[in-house]
Formats: structure tokens, sequence, C-alpha cells
């Protein structure tokens, strides 16, 4: 019998790349982001034209293509669920550099004064049985605050 | 609320994006990658159509686009080409600052090889002046197994 080749050595390269950037939130949205951390105040703008609420508030709203204006709203941080999801596969985390080790819920929320905005946030009920559209719920806001939607620590549900 | 906007610096968000990833070196790389790390040799790749030999070696010619499997080796030593001095910091970078790259010949190659210069002073690095590898005692099997290339002689 012929003699066997050695067994070829395939390498890899492990590399961990990290990449730090900042933005800067523009007007909007940096009051958006100083009044979360300072106040633990979400606010809204109506657009000027079509009078819908934009949430996150925005320069231009999307729909009109045009200057939304300063009509700013203050909403509640309480909300009624709309829908929700329970997160089974877990995604990758660029903030944390590695996966999402657990499941999680999401639930989008209309807050009160939204008029159909929603806002997207974790829920602290983990069993979809326990959870229905409709539902009442509230933000449970974090002490330490850095202006930032994660200064939310999820929504909660509430009996009224 | 219809107060307008207070003049204000604008808020900075940080962000970061976090990439742990694996790269295959392939059979041609990983050759070359281990012959640095259990005999200390560089390794080449030639094409004889185009008459070149190609350092870091390559599994098929950019010239002629021919399949290549003629493995050369070159020598340690070689001749600077290019150089540049790094003075800013950057994450990537294996070395304290300030230090400098260079792209070396190596003898019997036909292309230029970029490597860390050390053991050199900065403003003494010229080009065409004549460097050699120094490699690593505990080697893995990647190019920092070449620690640098220092002036040969």
């Amino acid at each position: 019998m012929d003699k066997e080749p050695a067994a070829e050595e395939l390498l890899t390269v492990d590399f961990h790349l990290v990449l730090p950037y900042r933005w800067a939130a523009g007007p909007y949205l940096s009051r958006f982001f100083r009044e979360i951390r300072d106040n633990k105040r979400l606010l809204a703008n109506r657009c000027g034209h079509c009078r819908r609420i934009l949430l996150p508030p925005r320069v231009v709203c999307g729909k009109c293509r045009a200057p939304a204006g300063e009509d700013w709203v203050e909403l509640s941080d309480k909300g009624t669920l709309r829908t929700f999801i329970k997160v089974v596969q877990p995604g990758w985390d660029p903030v944390e550099g590695r996966y999402r080790s657990e499941t999680y819920m999401v639930g989008e929320i209309e807050l009160d004064g939204a008029e159909g905005a929603l806002l997207d946030h974790f829920l602290e009920e983990q069993d979809p049985q326990n959870l229905w559209e409709g539902m009442r719920v509230q933000a449970v806001w974090r002490e330490q605050r850095s202006g930032d939607l994660k200064d939310i620590l999820h929504f909660k549900v509430i009996q009224e | 609320m219809s107060d307008s906007m207070p003049q204000s610096e604008p808020f900075l968000v940080m962000g970061k994006i976090d990439m742990p990833y694996k790269y295959s070196v392939g059979r041609v790389g990983s050759k070359f990658l281990t012959e640095l790390r259990d005999s200390k040799r560089i390794l080449g790749m030639k094409c004889s159509t185009c008459n070149q030999v190609y350092v870091p070696p390559k599994s098929t010619c950019p010239k002629c686009f021919s399949r290549l499997d003629e493995w050369v080796e070159v020598g340690n030593q070689g001749t600077l080409l290019s150089y540049t001095i790094v003075r800013y910091r950057g994450e990537i970078h294996p070395l304290e600052l300030p230090f400098a790259y260079g792209i070396i010949q190596l003898d019997g190659a036909d292309t230029g090889f970029v490597h860390l210069l050390g053991e050199v002073d900065l403003e003494a690095i010229r080009i065409g002046m004549r460097l050699e590898a120094v490699f690593r005692e505990e080697r893995s099997g990647s190019i920092l197994d070449i620690k640098y290339f220092r002036p040969a002689g």
C-alpha cells in the first residue's frame, strides 16, 4: 500500500475588530435623548402637514418629505401593548460583541398621546401566555441614564 | 409644549461595532504560514509562464490567471522597496508608536512583502537598504511569526 500523504493542515486566523464611533444626534434627537436622560420624559413632534405624531421626533416627516416643525408633544411613559413577539433566535449584539444568549420579549407599544405611533421595546413578562394585545404597560426607567432608549429597562404590565 | 428649540451642543451618541470573525487562510496561505512556524522558511509561488515569484504566495497568477503550484523558497533577506512611519494610534497596530511598516522584496521574489521594521532608527531607514527577517521563538502559524525585519549584516 502506498504511503498516505500527511494530512494537509489548514489554518484559520481569528480577528476581533472593534470599531467605536460616535454620531451627533442633531437638534430633534438631541432634545429627545436629553429629556430621556434628565427628566425621564418621552418627546415626540407632530408633523405640521399631516398632523401625525413622529416618534422619535424627526426634523423631516417621512411621509410628507417636508420639515415637520416644532409642535412638541410630551408622551406618557404608560401605554397600550399593540403587539408582541418572543425572540428565540439569539441575534448578534454589536454593542456587546457577543450573541444575545437568552430569549427575550419585544412589544410594540402605543404610548398615551402617541395617536398610533408605536415604540418598540423590551417587555418584562417573558411568557407570551400572560400577554395580550390591549394590555396596559409602563416604562421601567433605569436609575443611571445616559440618554438612550435603553435608559428604559423594559415595559411592565400594570393594572389600572 | 410648543417652546422653540434651545440652542445647545448636539447630543453625541456613542456607538460600537464589535466583530469577531474567523478568516480561512486556504491551502496556499496555510502552507506559507506552517512553513514559517515549523521551519522558519519563507515560501513563494512561481508562475513559470510569467516568470514571476509571488511572496506571499498566490494560488492563481494575477497576470495570466494560471493555477499555480510551483513552490519556491526565497531568502530571509531582502531589499526595502518602500516604507511608512506610523505615528497615530490605532487598535490594529501591533507595536508601540512610532514604528515603521516596510515593503520588502525578498531575495528571489519579484513582489513586495509588507511587514514591520524593527531594531532600526526610524530616521535611518532608507529605500534600498538590506533587511533580514527576525523570527519569534514561539511561533503559532501567523504572519507575526516573523517578528519584524531588521537591517542585515
